[in-house]
């Protein structure tokens, strides 16, 4: 009996520790839209928070019809996450698999893309 | 008591047997390989994932919480055991292993998948759920047949 009262605890000790640890990941993401005409509004869409694939997070112009930018920051466990971005609601890359932007080792990872180009 | 839970119910025919075997196995395979090893550490877990072993995925007890009533008071413990249940006991009901068991832990795990997260998604989201239900509940009545470790050690070690 006092075995398995032992074992229970050390069960419920195991399943209520066993959580992947998260980091704080930022990316900076630099998306080159040159091929792209009449630009109305420009974001980035993904898997985690503050992402969604539901709604833009708009990306700043750098320079206008040119190039825009934003730094995001995630708290994940994952090495990776996964990204699209959006010109004028429309998604890039249709029919394609999403990017997946690797985390650095360092604090800050830079993404750079061209918009509907896969690297 | 373990000899009642380990010692399965066998058809009159050996082919009955293999009927009922062969969904056990291939859900036990997708429950451990593609479903269980995405948010439990396994050694055949996505090495991006980066998930220690028997370590569950950060968002699970996130998600778990948002179930409300006693999954929020121990979210961890009940992603935890859902991982678990997913990983572990895909693998078990795989081999016939204990089969009722985890039988038994797989569908209490894809009620609460049915009941507190897909519902409100539809029929079509609940399907998945459902079919590993199904599966779990006539291996939690029958165990693993001829065709699993069970009918082996019961054969060995509990024969009358």
């Amino acid at each position: 009996m006092r075995n398995k009262v032992i074992g229970a605890c050390l069960f419920i000790a195991l399943a209520s520790s066993c959580v992947q640890k998260t980091y704080k990941r930022t990316v900076v993401f630099l998306l080159d839209t040159k091929e792209v005409k009449n630009i109305h509004s420009v974001g980035v869409r993904g898997i985690d928070k503050p992402l969604s694939w539901d709604y833009d997070r708009p990306l700043p112009a750098l320079k206008k019809d040119s190039t825009y930018k934003d730094t995001v920051s995630f708290f994940t466990g994952y090495k990776f996450t996964e990204v699209k971005f959006v010109i004028n609601d429309q998604f890039e890359l249709k029919n394609q698999p999403n990017r997946r932007v690797y985390f650095t080792d360092g604090d800050t990872t830079v993404y750079r893309a061209v918009f509907n180009r896969s690297k | 008591m373990l000899r009642k839970i380990t010692t399965p119910i066998t058809m009159p025919r050996w082919w009955q047997d293999l009927f009922l075997a062969v969904p056990r196995i291939i859900c036990g395979y997708l429950l451990t390989v593609v479903f269980g090893s995405d948010k439990f550490g396994l050694p055949w877990s996505s090495a991006d994932k980066n998930l220690a072993l028997f370590e569950v995925v950060y968002w699970f007890p996130q998600d778990v919480a948002a179930y409300g009533g006693i999954f929020k008071l121990f979210p961890i413990f009940f992603a935890w055991m859902g991982a678990f249940s997913e990983a572990f006991g895909g693998i078990l009901l795989l081999m016939g292993f204990q089969t009722r068991l985890a039988s038994f832990l797989i569908a209490c795990t894809m009620l609460v998948a049915i009941f507190m997260q897909q519902l409100q998604n539809g029929t079509w989201n609940m399907l998945p759920a459902m079919g590993f239900l199904w599966v779990g509940i006539y291996s939690m009545i029958l165990g693993s047949g001829r065709f699993g470790l069970d009918y082996l050690f019961a054969k060995r070690y509990f024969r009358k």
